[in-house]
């Protein structure tokens, strides 16, 4: 599926993902989080791109690994720790590896939300990211056993992923900031769900 | 004397709240530390870090915090820390500003940390 190489690719055009959508996300969190998650991402993955341009020839497991500590030292909000955990157990589940299938990545995806579960105390259905990256985790893992390339088993993350980030709307968040608006945040999009499925994109646009 | 940090999204409420402890308690060892890197509302890890890590060379440390990113950042900040150094640390979801002073307080009458820690319960919030 990708070696060291994609892989610095997939997280730069994460960053210019994150960049295109910096005021829609920014926007989401306005109604019910507290208006910076667009920029907190930006600031995260600017600094990523610099730091994984900075290294020299790197491992997948070290360009993952930086990207998390961009996030944790630079996006400034709850992203920072959720995805800099996202990314760094990911990275650990890479370790030693050249090039990754499409097996690999369920496990580095799996260990990574189990990180984010841990981190954020949180499970899937509290209006989160989880409510994406689980579902995009389930689809991938179907495909791993039922065979075909990375491209479509990400064709179906993503469709599974772009639902979750619509289910988010329906429920009401019992997790972050926006839990304080109980039933008032029904009805939106979370923030963290929609940056989520932008970095599945990204990487389903590389494949 | 175990010492107190004070962590907040603002690097102002950090810093006033350490004025305000100091000005009850002028023996207390208080650091804050407050904002993103960059100024603005957030968490900054590398500063959490680095002022923990001094306080610690002090003796215990008991962290007083206010809404969710602090707690996941300063969190993370602990994790790494060597096991013998976490065991140091107290994290406390007092709220913020009472929680800080009644440690202060007790701290500056000579109460020993872990009875401290007993003056605080009730003053514990739900953090986000």
């Amino acid at each position: 599926m990708a070696n060291a190489e994609l892989i610095k690719n997939i997280i730069l055009q994460m960053a210019q993902e994150i960049e295109g959508n910096k005021e829609y996300l920014t926007g989401l969190d306005a109604a019910i989080g507290d208006n910076d998650h667009g920029i907190n991402m930006n600031k995260g993955f600017k600094n990523a791109v610099i730091k994984i341009n900075g290294l020299g020839s790197q491992s997948i497991s070290e360009i993952i690994k930086a990207a998390g500590m961009a996030m944790i030292s630079h996006v400034g909000g709850s992203a920072g720790p959720l995805y800099g955990t996202l990314f760094l157990k990911a990275a650990g589940a890479a370790k030693d590896k050249d090039e990754i299938g499409l097996l690999d990545f369920t496990q580095m995806l799996r260990e990574g939300i189990d990180g984010v579960k841990a981190r954020g105390k949180s499970e899937r259905h509290e209006k989160t990211m989880l409510d994406v990256l689980i579902p995009a985790l389930e689809a991938l893992e179907e495909s791993a056993v039922a065979g075909g390339s990375a491209k479509q088993a990400f064709e179906k993350a993503l469709a599974a992923a772009e639902e979750g980030v619509l289910y988010t709307k329906t429920i009401v968040a019992t997790k972050g900031r926006a839990s304080y608006l109980g039933e008032r945040s029904l009805g939106h999009i979370d923030p963290g769900a929609m940056s989520s499925c932008l970095l599945i994109k990204a990487i389903y646009d590389l494949l | 004397m175990a010492s107190l940090l004070i962590l907040s999204h603002s690097r102002s409420v950090a810093d006033a709240l350490r004025g305000l402890a100091l000005e009850l308690n002028p023996n207390a060892s208080v650091f804050s530390v407050g904002g993103a890197k960059d100024g603005s509302a957030g968490a900054d890890y590398d500063k959490m870090k680095e002022t923990l890590e001094y306080a610690l060379t002090l003796g215990d440390v008991i962290i007083f915090f206010d809404l969710g990113s602090t707690m996941l950042t300063i969190q993370m900040v602990i994790e790494g820390l060597p096991e013998a150094e976490q065991s140091k640390i107290t994290l406390s979801t007092a709220a913020l500003v009472e929680g800080t002073i009644a440690a202060s307080a007790c701290l500056a009458a000579g109460m020993p940390a872990d009875e401290v820690l007993g003056q605080l319960e009730p003053l514990s919030i739900n953090k986000f």
